[in-house]
């Protein structure tokens, strides 16, 4: 009996734990795209269905509306296929389900109907184009060195650098340093992991990383602390093949509590919020506090720039405007709720929303509200993202919704069946995103990751067929 | 909805969400998650001391009806009528075995309950912290104590503590076991409970290892409780501190063998009286003859209950 008890307490409480995911932005950059997961894993995805493929084809045989069916196609022979694969027939996007290699040709059972395309038919010797996710670490490699165990869970949004090294930090305090180019998922080469610099901070990295490649800092807030790494150590262990560096920081600083938002970096000033309630402007190169504004309440927003003035947000309810050379403040404005979402700047207007669902616009020059939009969704913690005069918005309860700035009014909303957290990224005519979790859409029996939207529609763009 | 999903926010909207507003709010108010937990505590041992009341009072009754038990099970060998003859006796003597744990059954529930009080309370995973915002009753003070400190003395309430806190969770285990068993009357009976007392300590502090320690400091301050409550219930006198070392069979509080004199006695007296009450119905009957003390219960290692009752377990064997 006490044996049961303690064994079903053990077993519970492991079957009720939360299982979020996405709480990290996603990383774009020449091709790739990187979505790294709370969960500790960290995807490198080809950038775009349009993209170079991965390989391409030519169906051999008519492929009829509506069918599911084994299809026997050519590809490029020098080029494998992998089960999961993308593969874009004229418009329609369909997925590899199972794979019977055989010599140059391979036959392959088809997923159609989804991502919001209508199955169409498709002539013989129409033209197959396959994307993929690219790799997955630690699924597709593994790093052993020192105590580093697989990957932690991801917070802080990675950073990449001008040269292509990706910088990450992880839940248990490692920041890695790696080239994702050198990843080679070949497997006829034992070599897949690229090499990979490491340091250890002992500490959860939560808040973010902020990369000087001018002075070759960079600086990682991880639990209360933040550090200054020279980035020129890394890039001598990945030269010398990776390994555990030791941190060595130019300086750390430690604030009064967590640091949940990202260090900003301004010429001679890094600007740290931090649940202490306080806003710190430090000195670059020293970690000397230039000033500090105390909110008395936990700040949880990255701070933003935008002209003289730093913007911080926090539990509250107040975003607050301060003179980004003393700390003085400007002013503030009130909302109803906690402000967790950063806040993005437009045209002078500063975007976010609350967990109240309100998604405020207030002009940063002087404060002033100019109109709210009670969205009457899920909390919203994500920042949003401002594209194509749409300002668009994701809720903890799964809602996609697209404000017009032209109408001020909800343009448009789309349900996905998972949180959306991760703050949104403006991109090129398309707004990314990371979900907290696969789904399945209408049409199709297999799930998919949402990864880009039109933000004037809130229609799929992108998907990543491996979750 | 399926039936797993009802029970789910049946449980969550009795039980983990008062538990989480009442945390917070106790947090709140007094600016210290510790001291929370331990009023958090109190609270709920109140909250459940009838049904602690109940466990001590069947286990007690329990260990009292052990010798009679015994006795049964030596004289059937039938299974089946084994077992009628012990919900007999357990019925005579209005014994519940359920009751023996239902401080443990309410138990259950309140620590997992606990468990996502202190995950979404003093988790650091920022996660956790939305999710609380959804769990808060519409009051503006609540939120206002947001994020909560989760420090107290060497502890990070929402993080397991890797040493300290698993051996505080098994000695107050240990302890809390030990004066709560009497010494068994035979020889498998004492390997078994030797065995538990070992074990469950240990199964505990293990789990305490992996789970928040605010739900540790709640399970040693619980135990805590529960050895005051232990023994303030025997009547207090001297602890044997050999026995609870396990260097001396003898029980750690002598008094609870009095208490459980005691029990055994009204139980005999009114299963006398019972049996009286038959007799002066049954003219078929003789009569159960007294002993020298004039109780018909002077045997009570050997399952007692007078010549009638030891005659009628005969009949049986028959």
């Amino acid at each position: 009996m006490f044996t049961a008890l303690g064994l079903c307490t053990a077993v519970l409480s492991g079957c009720i734990s939360d299982s979020t995911r996405g709480w990290s932005a996603p990383v774009e950059d020449e091709g790739q795209q990187y979505v790294s997961s709370t969960r500790g894993k960290l995807d490198g995805i080809s950038a775009a269905t349009n993209a170079t493929p991965v390989w391409t084809g030519e169906l051999t045989q008519p492929l009829g509306q509506q069918d599911t069916r084994l299809l026997s196609i050519t590809i490029n022979p020098t080029d494998t296929p992998f089960l999961g694969d993308l593969i874009q027939i004229d418009s329609e996007i369909v997925r590899v389900r199972s794979l019977n290699i055989n010599g140059a040709e391979r036959e392959m059972v088809l997923d159609r109907g989804f991502a919001g395309t209508v199955a169409s038919p498709h002539a013989a010797g129409a033209k197959l184009e396959a994307v993929r996710r690219a790799w997955r670490f630690p699924d597709d490699w593994h790093i052993r060195e020192g105590d580093a165990r697989g990957l932690g869970g991801i917070y802080a949004t990675p950073v990449l650098d001008s040269t292509g090294t990706l910088y990450v930090g992880d839940y248990d305090g490692w920041v890695y340093a790696f080239k994702p180019g050198d990843v080679n998922l070949d497997a006829a080469n034992d070599d897949q992991e690229p090499d990979t610099a490491l340091v250890d901070l002992g500490k959860q990295i939560v808040g973010g990383l902020a990369l000087d490649e001018t002075s070759g800092r960079l600086y990682v807030a991880a639990d209360d602390t933040v550090y200054a790494i020279d980035t020129n150590r890394l890039q001598a262990s990945l030269t010398a093949g990776g390994g555990v560096t030791e941190p060595e920081p130019g300086f750390s600083f430690s604030a009064g509590d967590a640091i949940w938002g990202a260090p900003v970096i301004d010429g001679d000033s890094v600007y740290v919020s931090s649940l202490d309630g306080k806003l710190y402007s430090l000195d670059p190169a020293s970690g000397a506090v230039n000033w500090t504004f105390d909110a008395g309440r936990s700040l949880a927003t990255t701070p933003v720039l935008d002209g003289d003035l730093v913007l911080v947000a926090g539990f509250d309810s107040r975003l607050y405007a301060l003179n980004k050379n003393d700390g003085t403040e400007v002013w503030e404005y009130i909302a109803t709720n906690w402000i967790l979402s950063t806040p993005v700047i437009a045209d002078g207007t500063a975007y976010f929303g609350d967990f109240d669902s309100i998604l405020h616009a207030v002009d940063v020059q002087s404060g002033n509200g100019q109109w709210t939009i009670p969205l009457a969704r899920g909390k919203i913690r994500a920042a949003a993202a401002v594209v194509d005069g749409f300002v668009v918005l994701g809720t903890d309860d799964g809602w996609l919704l697209g404000v017009s700035l032209d109408t001020e009014a909800l343009a448009w909303e789309v349900e996905l069946e998972t949180d959306i957290r991760a703050d949104l990224i403006a991109s090129s005519n398309e707004v990314l995103l990371a979900p907290d979790d696969c789904q399945t859409l209408p049409g199709g029996d297999f799930e998919i990751y949402y990864r880009a939207i039109d933000p004037s529609t809130g229609t799929l763009k992108r998907v990543d067929g491996i979750c | 909805m399926d039936i797993f999903g009802a029970i789910g926010d049946f449980f969550s909207f009795f039980l983990i969400t008062p538990l989480i507003n009442l945390f917070v709010l106790l947090t709140t108010v007094t600016g210290n998650a510790g001291v929370a937990v331990i009023l958090l505590t109190i609270i709920i041992r109140v909250l459940t001391l009838p049904f602690t009341l109940k466990q001590m009072r069947m286990t007690r009754l329990m260990a009292a009806l052990q010798p009679r038990q015994q006795e049964i099970n030596r004289r059937y060998k039938d299974p089946r009528r084994r077992q009628q003859e012990v919900m007999k006796l357990y019925r005579e003597a209005g014994l519940n075995p359920v009751g023996c744990f239902s401080g443990l059954i309410i138990q259950m529930p309140i620590l997992i309950a606990l468990y996502r009080t202190f995950i979404l309370s003093v988790g650091e995973a920022p996660e956790s912290l939305v999710s609380l915002s959804g769990r808060l009753y519409d009051w503006e003070y609540l939120r206002s104590g947001l994020p909560l400190p989760a420090d107290f003395l060497w502890l990070h309430l929402g993080q397991p503590d890797p040493f300290i806190l698993p051996l505080l969770v098994a000695m107050s285990t240990f302890v809390l076991q030990k004066m709560s068993t009497l010494p068994a009357a035979d020889e498998k009976a004492r390997a078994q409970a030797s065995m538990m007392n070992l074990m469950m300590p240990l199964i505990f502090g293990w789990i305490t290892l992996t789970l928040p320690s605010g739900l540790g400091l709640y399970y040693a301050l619980s135990n805590l409780i529960g050895i005051v409550m232990q023994y303030a219930y025997v009547g207090g006198g001297p602890v044997n501190y050999r026995a609870l070392l396990g260097l001396s069979q003898d029980p750690v509080l002598p008094k609870a063998l009095e208490a459980r004199e005691r029990q055994l006695n009204q139980f005999r007296s009114s299963s006398n009286d019972d049996e009286e009450d038959e007799d002066s119905t049954d003219d078929e009957s003789p009569r159960p003859a007294r002993n020298r003390s004039g109780s018909r219960a002077a045997n009570t290692d050997t399952g007692g209950g007078g010549r009638r009752r030891r005659r009628r377990y005969g009949r049986g064997k028959r």
